[in-house]
């Protein structure tokens, strides 16, 4: 039995628009613990919807493989055994057409072995959704969407963008329902989103994600203390190297945003002569943006090489 | 019976068939709106708070053919079902409308033929009646199709795609049960055409006469008038059901096609049905005809009629090739549908 909820290897998605080849997910290798909160995290394009839309089966992998539960998304009955135990709020809260009422009253159904209704109450409390409003606003449409997959108590939970639309208030209330409700019995919780606050404040792995490709992957205290700036005066100080991310050099000093092992990396900086003049974490969001600063700036360079030297590889 | 007495009765019934469901919809609309405020008035009355909490009934016991399936899919069925329903009745209503259309006495023969009252009824309707309501039948039953294979874009095929239903699951039901419906209305509208008929003109089928005469009519076409008039209303019933389900499973077809899902698909839908109609009216009205001899073997093959040289009926055992055919490219449909990807 695999212990991965979702696990892709070499993924690759490509659209056709306006006549042009689109890689919307390109070789994307992503490993979702089960029982964790994963926050897959990326700019608007980046791929990250693509990649759940292929989890739940509804668009088929170009390349490569995805598994959920072990089991191929893409393929019935397969397919309808991971539905069976994926929970999902769609980037676009479509659900149907009618009232809140009517669609968890309809969902209810499709779900006999898991679903709860008190759960469902407990969740149109806390949201505060109106049940029986037949025209919702987007916030309403996202609370439904909501309340029908956490009533659902699946074994997987797939939120695409799950915060569009809510305000602050209800927006602490389902962080706290996510946490409370969602994660009891080794339940995993997926979610994507490009608002890195929540997601910090909730998930405990992340991967963040570019152009179709993961950045980064793993446990959220890790990744946090694997990455440093660090300013640092002194002669002859390297710009490249495995650890570095990025480095700028300003009149005075050198800054680095380090990436892997910023300890080992300090100690060799000082054996070389080297002064660390100072040393500081970087928070979830410095790391998301030095990451998706340095890949887009080597996308440039790699179009640029392509476009001075075409067919010699960036 | 004298020709002019039932005008007025069509008449009538033309009236009736297209405003008074606008009428009952427009009256029903108002009731329940009215009903709905009167509702809220006393609730607000009585202080009580508007919302009820969220407190399902539980699923209705299932019939015989419902039990077969489990939960899932008995709650995807009977939301089917309800659209179905709804097609049922307006399909019915609509097609009884449009065939009563060759009702009225002045609709009745005459082309010289020396034919009885009920021998003309029954031979005019045969040679043009009864055409009308194939092609009414194949846009009825284009319509149906074009509503059984979504649309790309659509919510309520995104949305269900994420339930743990099978996509030959959704594909059957959904079709099926649209394609039940649609054979219903017009077996509905056809068995109410000749109830009516039997109504105003007696059993008009029943009339076959033994010789034919008329002004410049040889021998063939006499024999052709004489097995013409020798067909039942149980066939041409199932001449309508066996064209419609081809026609419906073509148009399946055309629909799962990944072209009919471009973005442009919505602008064009009306362009597409323009073109079935012409490609159904063109073989029924045209092709046939042109062909001579070769075409009514063609039609007889396909268990129809056509609307110049009106032969003998074909056998029953002939309705089973269009079924047959139907069948294939329904399935032809089910599998380019399962190959789609959602919205």
């Amino acid at each position: 039995m695999t212990p991965f909820a979702i696990q892709t290897h070499s993924l690759v998605k490509t659209y056709w628009v306006g006549g042009r080849k689109i890689r919307a997910v390109d070789g994307l290798s992503l490993n979702v613990l089960e029982g964790s909160i994963y926050g897959l995290l990326g700019r608007n394009a980046a791929g990250k919807t693509t990649t759940i839309r292929m989890a739940m089966g509804l668009a088929r992998p170009t390349w490569g493989t995805i598994e959920v539960f072990g089991l191929n998304p893409a393929r019935d009955p397969e397919r309808v055994k991971v539905l069976e135990q994926v929970g999902y709020v769609p980037e676009d809260k479509v659900l149907g057409g009618g009232t809140a009422r009517s669609l968890l009253t309809l969902n209810r159904a499709f779900y006999p072995g898991t679903w709860s209704d008190e759960l469902a109450r407990k969740v149109v409390d806390r949201l505060e959704l109106p049940l029986d409003a037949t025209n919702l606003s987007l916030g309403n449409k996202t609370k439904c969407a909501l309340a029908v997959a956490i009533a659902q108590r699946s074994r997987l939970l797939i939120l695409d963008e799950p915060t569009t639309g809510l305000d602050p208030v209800v927006l602490d209330a389902l962080l706290r329902l996510l946490v409370e409700d969602c994660t009891a019995d080794g339940r995993t919780i997926f979610l994507s989103s490009h608002q890195l606050t929540e997601i910090e404040q909730i998930a405990d792995h992340i991967g963040i994600m570019d152009r179709g490709k993961v950045l980064v992957e793993g446990p959220l205290d890790d990744i946090r203390s694997n990455f440093r700036r660090l300013t640092v005066t002194g002669a002859n100080l390297p710009t490249r190297g495995d650890s570095i991310l990025n480095a700028r050099r300003d009149a005075h000093a050198t800054q680095y945003v380090i990436q892997r092992d910023p300890d080992a990396f300090a100690l060799d900086l000082t054996r070389n002569g080297a002064a660390i003049v100072d040393s500081a974490p970087l928070s979830l969001n410095e790391i998301f943006l030095a990451l998706c600063g340095t890949s887009a700036s080597q996308e440039t360079a790699g179009d640029e090489d392509e476009e001075t030297n075409p067919g010699v590889p960036a | 019976m004298n020709v002019s007495s039932p005008e007025f009765v069509f008449v009538g019934i033309f009236f009736l068939g297209f405003g008074g469901p606008i009428f009952a919809a427009k009256v029903w609309t108002h009731y329940r709106l009215k009903k709905g405020r009167l509702a809220l008035k006393n609730r607000k009355l009585a202080d009580e708070s508007p919302v009820t909490p969220f407190d399902p009934k539980p699923e209705p016991a299932p019939g015989i053919v419902l039990r077969r399936f489990n939960l899932p899919q008995r709650s995807y069925l009977r939301r089917q079902g309800r659209w179905a329903n709804l097609g049922y009745v307006v399909g019915s209503w609509v097609l009884f409308v449009m065939f009563c259309e060759n009702l009225p006495p002045q609709m009745a023969d005459s082309s010289g033929l020396a034919l009885t009252l009920p021998q003309r009824v029954w031979y005019a309707y045969l040679r043009v009646g009864f055409v009308f309501d194939l092609c009414i039948c194949g846009v009825a039953a284009a319509l149906f199709a074009v509503s059984a294979i979504q649309r790309r874009s659509s919510i309520d095929l995104k949305s269900l795609r994420m339930r743990p239903l099978t996509l030959r699951f959704l594909f059957w039901s959904r079709t099926g049960l649209l394609l039940a419906a649609l054979l219903a209305a017009i077996a509905t509208a056809a068995l109410g055409f000749f109830l009516l008929m039997l109504i105003f003109y007696g059993p008009v089928w029943n009339h076959v006469p033994g010789a034919v005469a008329g002004q410049g009519i040889t021998e063939q076409q006499a024999h052709y008038v004489i097995s013409t008039l020798q067909t039942s209303p149980m066939r041409l019933v199932l001449s309508l059901l066996t064209t419609s389900t081809l026609i419906f499973s073509l148009v399946a077809v055309i629909r799962s096609l990944p072209w009919s899902f471009t973005p442009r698909s919505q602008s064009t839908l009306a362009t597409t049905l323009l073109v079935l109609y012409w490609t159904i009216g063109s073989m029924l009205l045209v092709l046939f005809p042109i062909w001579g001899t070769e075409s009514l073997q063609v039609a007889r093959v396909l268990f129809l009629y056509n609307d110049k040289d009106v032969g003998p009926a074909p056998s029953y055992a002939y309705a089973l090739i269009p079924i047959a055919i139907a069948a294939a490219l329904l399935r032809l449909a089910q599998f380019i549908d399962g190959r789609r990807e959602a919205p």
